[in-house]
């Protein structure tokens, strides 16, 4: 036997057929497989999951960077809040007709006065956060951040309160111009109150800390949900919500407390007395435009001698504006600024998402602001033409043909 | 995401879905985490170093894909706290004896449950490289190659791995041919008793 087959005679020795009573229980493994309605499930989810990685990872970003933009407090809450409301906004721009009650679990959901949850953002190479929230009828939320920053939502009222406990500062943003559709579609629990049953799936049984849970899946205006469901009580114990307009970002829901006594005086929109108020400009919640992403193109290049993002993701952007934003204990007109261009970031960002289906395609390389080489086009729906945005920022339709 | 890269990975899921899904299934017991590997097994493509490989840059995607698949399930059955501890009482509720019978059926699958929870007993690295061998047939060259170990190396960890899989499964095993051949009989042996302590 030459030396270096010595691991082919080996191998050959180590076959399961040889392996004695062990091999009753490596055959006994390799005798147990998966049912075919096991894999028909198993296959439909990866097939929707590799569906939803079509769309840019833009909003998972924004999101986060929201947190982690710069690491001062400041800079952190204010883009938060302004983040939220932007946001709030883009999903306005997918909104259907919402719909009717999703059976018995979803009838639990409806009935609930109050609620306390865990909400956990992530999304693929992602760091996952985390935040505490309260819901009090009607329409109420109050969520707590890792920083321990605190955001109070009122949609009956159309305003947003954003406090820094640490620095004792807080804004409060005004978000009635909405449409009413849009406002009540900004919190998780109204999201699941709105779903409809007749086209979930169920996905069987499984134990949650001691809890068995009966699972449902359902996809609707373009979101995945699934719930499972305390089987004693139709009570939710965990819920994952996929948002396709966020990419691949998706929210789980769990440790929820239904029904606790929550004091009114946490959902009020007043900033306490001893906290300092920062002013927040006017935020702009119309749809995003093709303005939005030329303003966005242009704030970058200018502040960047004349460079472009690599990419139209919020990291990217992030990179060129980072250290741009001063440094210091901010006066009212850093944060001002600061908003400014972070709405104006986001519009310009959520343009890109609620195009990206659309053959968009963003080049820059060796671009400079000035020049006349296309940078971005996309073939708007029902559009015969190609909607071109040029380095010097001028727009034109262009024909196929032609491009 | 690029269109073209999501399209590749859609239809080498399409093709080595099944297989993915199957040697996950195999290594973790049950479809809800094998579902979870698959996934992880196909995104990893489009994600982090994973989006890098070029379909052209891998000889024999099917080993691969299983290879990967075997790794990320023992990676999973190790983070999993409750890892659910198979118990004697599912085998003793089914009173019909006999080969292929009901009883027999499970019994096997208790002790494919069994042989899971011995591999999670063993380091990572043998855990795997015994599922890559016996649970999917795969070569000492293949396995060496994917764990950048020496091929004699594999053969070194399978002897002992084996032996060590023995020496916890022995006394089950005693336990287990009582078990399965007498009256149905709900009181633990000291055996078993032993192994859950």
């Amino acid at each position: 036997m030459p030396k270096n087959n010595n691991h082919k005679y080996l191998e050959e020795q180590n076959n399961v057929q040889d392996m004695g009573e062990l091999g009753e229980w490596v055959e006994a493994v390799r005798s147990d497989e998966p049912s075919e309605a096991d894999w028909q499930n198993a296959r439909s989810s990866l097939a929707a999951r590799l569906q939803s990685e079509s769309k840019e990872n833009v909003f998972m970003n924004l999101i986060r960077n929201a947190f982690a933009f710069q690491c001062r407090q400041w800079t952190k809450a204010v883009g938060f809040a302004v983040v939220v409301l932007v946001v709030m906004a883009g999903a306005g721009l997918w909104d259907r007709s919402a719909g009717l009650a999703f059976a018995d679990v979803i009838e639990h959901i409806r009935s609930v006065q109050s609620l306390i949850f865990t909400s956990s953002v992530e999304g693929p190479n992602q760091p996952k956060m985390t935040f505490q929230a309260q819901y009090l009828e009607p329409g109420r939320q109050r969520t707590i951040s890792p920083e321990g920053n605190i955001l109070v939502m009122d949609m009956e009222q159309g305003k947003s309160m954003s406090l820094i406990p640490s620095a004792k500062k807080g804004s409060i943003l005004d978000f009635s111009q909405l449409p009413q559709k849009q406002q009540s579609q900004t919190n998780f629990v109204d999201y699941l109150r709105k779903l409809q049953s007749g086209a979930e799936m169920i996905l069987g049984h499984k134990e949650f800390d001691g809890v068995t849970a009966k699972g449902f899946y359902v996809e609707q205006d373009g979101q995945k949900y699934t719930i499972w469901a305390d089987l004693k009580t139709g009570l939710p114990v965990w819920v994952k919500i996929e948002m396709a307009m966020y990419g691949d970002m998706s929210v789980i829901l769990t440790d929820f407390q239904f029904n606790p006594d929550l004091d009114e005086s946490l959902f009020e929109i007043a900033l306490p007395t001893d906290y300092e108020e920062i002013k927040m400009p006017v935020v702009d919640v119309s749809e995003p435009t093709e303005q939005d992403l030329i303003d966005l193109l242009r704030m970058i290049a200018e502040k960047n001698q004349g460079e472009f993002p690599s990419a139209l993701t919020m990291q990217d952007v992030a990179k060129l504006l980072g250290g741009k934003i001063g440094d210091g204990e901010p006066s009212q007109q850093d944060i001002q600024d600061f908003s400014a261009q972070f709405v104006k970031l986001t519009r310009g960002l959520l343009f890109f998402q609620k195009n990206s289906n659309n053959d968009w395609h963003y080049q820059t390389d060796g671009v400079k602001l000035g020049d006349s080489d296309p940078i971005c086009w996309w073939k708007p729906a029902d559009s015969a033409t190609y909607r071109v945005i040029y380095a010097d920022l001028t727009a034109a339709d262009v024909h196929s043909n032609d491009f | 995401m690029n269109k073209e890269r999501i399209d590749w990975v859609t239809e080498l899921s399409e093709t080595y879905g099944r297989m993915v899904f199957s040697s996950a299934y195999k290594v973790l017991g049950n479809p809800q985490d094998a579902e979870d590997v698959l996934q992880e097994v196909f995104l990893k493509l489009l994600g982090g170093w994973g989006k890098r490989i070029k379909p052209d840059a891998v000889h024999n995607w099917g080993a691969y894909l299983r290879v990967t698949a075997v790794r990320c399930a023992v990676d999973l059955l190790r983070r999993k706290p409750n890892f659910r501890q198979e118990s004697w009482d599912y085998v003793r509720e089914i009173e019909a004896p006999g080969e292929n019978s009901p009883r027999f059926l499970a019994s096997q699958k208790q002790k494919a449950g069994f042989l899971r929870q011995a591999l999670n007993q063993l380091p990572e690295r043998d855990s795997k490289i015994f599922a890559m061998r016996y649970f999917e047939d795969l070569s000492y060259d293949d396995i060496a190659g994917h764990l950048k170990i020496n091929v004699n190396q594999v053969g070194v960890i399978l002897h002992r791995t084996r032996e060590r899989l023995k020496e916890i499964l022995q006394p089950i095993e005693s336990s287990f041919d009582r078990q399965t051949s007498a009256a149905p009989d709900r009181s633990r042996t000291s055996e078993e008793e032993a192994y859950h302590a």
